[in-house]
C-alpha cells in the first residue's frame, strides 16, 4: 500500500522539468489542435519525428513510453489490422492480392513456429514485436509455400489496398503521437504544478463566476492529504489485524463488515483532519477568494517562449497546408 | 458557493477519501469498457448532505478529475483505439466523468428539504447512485452503442451499467448506515 505511485511523475533534470507549466499545457493544447487537423501521413510522420527528438534532447527514455503504451497495445492492433483488411481502395491500388493456403504439409511448418514463438517468448524481451513477426511469417509462409494438398477448399483470398495500409499507418501514428505528447507533460510536471499551472491557465474562467483559485486549493488540500489518509488507512489496517481480522480472506458478510470497520474511522480522522486543518488555516489569516502570497513561484522563461511560438508555428504551418491542400 | 474555510476544507479533504475509497476498491477486477464495484460516491453524498448542493458538486466535479486523471488515466488514445471518434471521447468525459459525478451533488437537496433523519440519509445515497447510473446509462446509449453488436442498445446500456452500478449502491446504503449512525448523527461530539 505505500508504494502506490499517484501520477506518472518522474524526477529528471532536463529542459522539460524546468519549463513553466503554463507553457506546457498551453502547448500541449495547441499540438493536440494541429495533430487533429493534420489529415496527411507525411506531416504526420514528421510530428512524430519532431515529438520523438524532444524526447531525445529532454532526456525521456522511450521505454517509459512504451510503458504508457502498453494498455492499449492489444486494441491498437486490433484496429491496425480492421483497417488493414476492410479499407477498399480502386483496383489499381492493390498492394498485395494473394491466396491464403494452408495445407498437409504447411500446417506442420506452422505448428513449429507456433512453439519456436511460445519457446523464444520466455527468452526474449520485446514480445509483442516477436508476435507480430511470428504472425506476419505465417501469413507469408502460407501464401508462398504451399506444396501438399490444401486443407480447406476455399483459400482465404488476402487483399491489401494501398489506401487501407496507408489509413492503418495514418491512426497509428495518430494515436502514438497524441499518447506520446500527454505522457511527456504528466511524466515531466509535478500534479501539484500541473494545478498551479491549471490554475493560472483557467483564470479567465472567473468571468462566467467560477473561482479557479478556490478549485486548485481544493484540489492541492486533496493530493496533499492522499498520502495522509492512505497511511491513516494503512494504521487502521494494521491495527484490525493486530485484533484478528484478516483482511484477504473471510466470507462476504465478513467482508462488509471488514469495510465499515474501516470506513467508520477513516471518515471520523477525515472530520478530524478537515476540522484542525480549517482552524489552522483561519489562524494563518486564509480568507477564501483574497490574494494570497506564493513561496513557490512559477517562472517563465526564454525556453517557454520558444516552445509555445514553436507550437503556435506548427499549428499556422498545418492550417496553411490543408487549406493548400498539399 | 458558500465560501468559508470550512467548507473549502472539508470539500477537499472528503476528495481524497473518495480517491483512497476508489483505490481500495480498484484491487476488484472491472468491467473491461470500465466501471467497478466501488462505493468511492459516499464522501461526496456526506459533502453534499452536510454542506449543500454547491460544495457536494464541486466535490463531485473535481473528484472525477482526479478519478479520471490520476486513477484510470482516461485518454482519447483509448477511444481511438476502439474505433470512436475524439467527439465520442468528449461526450465520454462529459457524460461518464463530469456530468455522473458532479450531478450527485444534488442530493444534498435532501436534507435541506425532508429534513436530517436515517431513512432521508439512505435515499441520498440511493439516489446518488441512481444519477450516476443515469448518466453512465446515456452515455452507453449515445456513445457506445457500437459495442451492442446485436442487443438492443439500451438493453445492452442498462445491463451493462447495472452489474456494476446496482452491488456498489447497495454496499454503499450498507456502509451508508453504519456512517449515518456512528458518523454523521454524532459528529459534534466526535470533534
Amino acid at each position: 500500500m505505500n508504494n502506490i505511485i499517484i501520477g506518472q511523475y518522474v524526477p529528471g533534470t532536463s529542459f522539460l522539468y524546468k519549463m513553466d507549466p503554463r507553457s506546457k499545457l498551453i502547448a500541449l493544447f495547441v499540438f493536440m489542435i494541429s495533430v487533429f487537423i493534420i489529415k496527411n501521413l507525411l506531416h504526420i510522420t514528421i510530428l512524430l519525428f519532431a515529438v520523438i527528438l524532444i524526447l531525445r534532447i529532454g532526456g525521456i527514455q522511450i521505454g517509459r513510453i512504451f510503458k504508457g503504451l502498453k494498455p492499449i497495445l492489444f486494441l491498437l492492433s486490433f484496429t491496425f489490422i480492421f483497417q488493414l483488411l476492410f479499407v477498399k481502395g480502386d483496383v489499381e491500388d492493390i498492394l498485395v492480392d494473394a491466396n491464403v493456403v494452408i495445407t498437409s504439409i504447411n500446417i506442420f511448418i506452422f505448428i513449429g513456429f507456433f512453439i519456436l514463438w511460445r519457446l523464444l517468448r520466455k527468452v526474449v524481451k520485446f514480445r509483442f514485436l516477436l508476435f507480430i513477426t511470428f504472425l506476419v511469417g505465417s501469413i507469408i509462409m502460407f501464401i508462398n509455400l504451399t506444396p501438399g494438398s490444401p486443407l480447406f477448399n476455399n483459400p482465404y483470398n488476402l487483399v491489401i489496398y494501398k489506401q487501407g495500409l496507408e489509413g492503418a499507418v495514418f491512426i497509428m501514428t495518430r494515436l502514438i503521437v497524441i499518447v506520446t505528447m500527454s505522457t511527456i507533460l504528466t511524466l515531466t510536471t509535478k500534479p501539484t504544478d500541473l494545478n498551479l499551472g491549471l490554475e493560472k491557465v483557467l483564470k479567465p474562467l472567473k468571468i462566467v463566476g467560477v473561482s479557479t483559485e478556490i478549485m486548485a486549493m481544493i484540489i492541492a488540500i486533496a493530493l496533499r492529504y492522499i498520502p495522509t489518509l492512505l497511511d491513516e488507512a494503512n494504521k487502521i489496517m494494521l491495527a484490525q489485524a493486530s485484533r484478528g481480522v484478516d483482511f484477504s480472506e473471510g466470507k462476504f458478510k465478513d467482508k462488509i463488515m471488514q469495510i465499515i470497520s474501516l470506513l467508520v474511522p477513516m471518515f471520523i480522522i477525515s472530520f478530524k483532519r478537515s476540522d484542525e486543518l480549517a482552524d489552522a488555516m483561519e489562524a494563518r489569516n486564509f480568507v477564501p477568494g483574497k490574494r494570497r502570497t506564493r513561496i513557490h513561484l512559477l517562472k517563465w522563461t526564454s525556453v517557454d517562449t520558444i516552445l509555445i511560438t514553436v507550437s503556435l508555428l506548427t499549428l499556422s504551418g498545418v492550417i496553411v497546408t490543408r487549406i493548400l491542400g498539399w | 458557493m458558500n465560501k468559508s474555510t470550512k467548507v473549502i476544507v472539508e470539500v477537499a479533504i472528503m476528495i481524497s477519501l473518495a480517491f483512497i475509497i476508489e483505490l481500495i476498491f480498484s484491487v476488484i477486477p472491472g468491467l473491461i469498457q470500465g466501471g467497478r464495484i466501488s462505493i468511492s460516491l459516499l464522501p461526496i453524498v456526506v459533502v453534499a448532505w452536510r454542506r449543500g448542493i454547491v460544495p457536494g458538486m464541486v466535490a463531485g466535479l473535481l473528484f472525477s478529475l482526479l478519478n479520471m486523471y490520476l486513477l484510470d488515466a482516461y485518454n482519447p488514445a483509448l477511444l481511438l483505439s476502439w474505433g470512436l471518434s475524439m467527439n465520442d471521447f468528449y461526450a465520454s468525459v462529459a457524460l461518464d466523468y463530469l456530468l455522473a459525478f458532479s450531478l450527485v451533488g444534488l442530493v444534498g437537496v435532501i436534507r435541506i428539504k425532508l429534513g436530517d433523519s436515517l431513512l432521508n440519509f439512505i435515499y441520498a445515497v440511493v439516489i446518488g447512485y441512481a444519477i450516476r447510473f443515469t448518466m453512465h446509462f446515456l452515455s452507453g446509449v449515445i456513445i457506445f452503442d457500437a459495442f451492442a453488436g446485436d442487443q438492443n442498445a439500451w438493453k445492452y446500456s442498462l445491463v451493462y451499467n447495472g452489474t456494476y452500478i446496482l452491488p456498489s449502491a447497495i454496499l454503499a446504503v450498507i456502509v451508508g448506515i453504519a456512517i449515518y449512525k456512528r458518523v454523521l448523527s454524532q459528529l459534534d461530539e466526535l470533534l
